[in-house]
């Protein structure tokens, strides 16, 4: 088969009317139906075609984003799950699992020997309520990323929003509890709870994910409005965060009480605010309101004396009568 | 990437004339270079724009070129080389979306918007490089023309440079290309034992 003639055909009845071709194409094919058959179409749809290449050569120029950049490390990048306020997060897969790499905005000296410190304590971390944090490195770009456990499942906010009873909900979140607490057993402090930051997995896990980062990101250097451009989110974030000061494991008791006040009311918290009358019972109500305190010194100690007080509820010592 | 031009130089010289298996041999250093050049500009847009595939080429060939007084390569061959090598790092893409896919990787994953429309690119993509094949192998010329036109991004008169042909050649073999690869595609009949010519 010659296309060069197929060529040449294609052309030569392209410059004749198109009421021409068929007698065109049977003297020139010679008996060849298939080659006339192929030409009138070619013919008949040139038109199409050509949009058909335009759209085409659209979609390649987005298929490159994707095609090109596929490598990180030893991590390839499948796709991008989202941007949030401190970086992009891909889908990739390495070593046979599918991962989550977080590719972080900021870069520079102070953070990456940040980062270095808090790879080790991180890498510690291994308990079913939080995604464990695998590798970290850094972009052509010089950006440090890290990689995590890719989770499956639906953001808290989302969740609770499905009608769930009070006793679930409390469930729930104390699993997010024990996770902080076997955290905070470790040394590292997640210091950027909130319901975007856990996912609940379809068979009811919740996994905390970001363990540490917001200390990686926590510039002192930078204090003003720079940091207020970083991670935090004004209704979860302590006071003393807000005040631009060091998070302690305090911090995660008033981040803690954030999540239960929206778990229980599914709104987000303005600045101490105390439960409504007929949003939980009392006892409830005292727990959130123990863990929001600004003063720290009047907050719970420890995550594990806010469990301690919120088993007491779910053992049905405490159940008492709506605040 | 320091000592890859020499290579380069010997392999493209051999696929200049006409061997292309050398350009096969050579593929892995351009594909890296690709690579690293668009995920530099990845990173530096933050993922949200698409480099355009000419300028790829471009980039890629003005860096390795760069520092060597002489040139190490024709241009116009090295713009034909590189889209051949973007063809297959877009082919190479999409068989693995369909490979994960398949795999059952993004099995339980609700897919997004965005994950759909670009498995549903490659399932194009991936017929039209099968097509691609079949007009290649009884056409290699028109072949040529759809790597540097469509897989490069290279203009008409790129295109004319890079394959030493005129300029009203390149646009005549486009136009049969596209023509051809459209009507195979939308399921007409391409059977190659069967003689048309």
């Amino acid at each position: 088969m010659s296309l060069n003639r197929l060529d040449e055909l294609f052309h030569a009845a392209r410059a004749m009317p198109a009421s021409e071709w068929r007698d065109f194409l049977t003297r020139e094919c010679r008996g060849d139906q298939h080659l006339s058959a192929t030409l009138l179409a070619m013919l008949q749809t040139e038109g199409e075609a050509f949009s058909w290449f335009d759209e085409a050569e659209d979609s390649l120029r987005l298929f490159w984003e994707k095609a090109l950049p596929e490598t990180l490390g030893p991590y390839r990048v499948l796709r991008r799950l989202g941007s949030g306020g401190m970086g992009t997060v891909y889908l990739a897969e390495g070593f046979g699992r599918t991962l989550a790499v977080k590719c972080m905005r900021w870069e520079g000296a102070e953070l990456l020997r940040r980062f270095l410190d808090e790879r080790q304590s991180l890498s510690r971390l291994d308990h079913p309520g939080i995604a464990r944090f695998l590798d970290g490195g850094r972009t052509p770009a010089g950006e440090p990323y890290l990689v995590m456990e890719y989770v499956e499942g639906e953001p808290l906010s989302a969740w609770q929003r499905s009608g769930r009873i009070v006793a679930e909900r409390v469930k729930l979140f104390r699993a997010v509890a024990e996770a902080v607490e076997y955290a905070h057993g470790h040394q590292v402090v997640h210091g950027d709870l909130k319901p975007n930051n856990v996912l609940v997995t379809a068979s009811g896990q919740p996994k905390l994910l970001d363990f540490g980062v917001a200390k990686l990101l926590d510039r002192q250097e930078a204090p003003g409005a720079e940091a207020r451009s970083g991670p935090l989110t004004p209704a979860y974030a302590a006071p003393e965060q807000m005040a631009g000061e060091p998070i302690s494991p305090l911090t995660d008791v008033y981040g803690l009480g954030a999540l239960l006040f929206e778990l229980l009311t599914e709104r987000r918290p303005a600045g101490n605010e105390q439960l409504l009358p007929g949003e939980a019972d009392a006892w409830l109500a005292g727990i959130v309101g123990r863990a929001l305190r600004t003063d720290r010194a009047e907050r719970y100690q420890s995550v594990s004396a806010m469990l301690q007080d919120l088993r007491e509820w779910e053992a049905g010592r405490r159940t008492l009568p709506t605040a | 990437m320091r000592t890859a031009p020499e290579n380069l130089t010997t392999l493209l010289a051999a696929f200049a004339q006409g061997d292309r298996s050398a350009a096969e041999e050579a593929l892995p250093l351009v594909y890296e270079e690709l690579r690293r050049i668009a995920r530099r500009r990845r990173w530096q847009w933050g993922g949200q724009e698409a480099p355009h595939t000419t300028s790829l080429v471009h980039e890629v060939y003005l860096h390795l070129s760069a520092g060597h007084s002489e040139p190490w390569a024709s241009r116009a061959h090295f713009f034909h080389f590189a889209s051949v090598a973007m063809r297959n790092v877009l082919v190479d893409h999409a068989k693995h979306i369909q490979r994960v896919k398949r795999g059952g990787g993004l099995q339980r994953v609700e897919l997004n918007e965005q994950a759909r429309i670009s498995e549903q690119r490659s399932v194009e993509l991936l017929a039209l490089d099968e097509a691609l094949s079949t007009l290649g192998a009884q056409e290699p010329r028109l072949l040529q023309i759809v790597e540097c036109r469509f897989f490069g991004g290279l203009t008409v008169e790129e295109t004319a440079e890079a394959l030493a042909i005129s300029p009203a050649s390149v646009k005549r073999g486009w136009d049969t290309a596209r023509a051809w690869l459209f009507h195979h595609l939308r399921g007409g009949h391409s059977d190659e034992s069967q003689s048309v010519g």
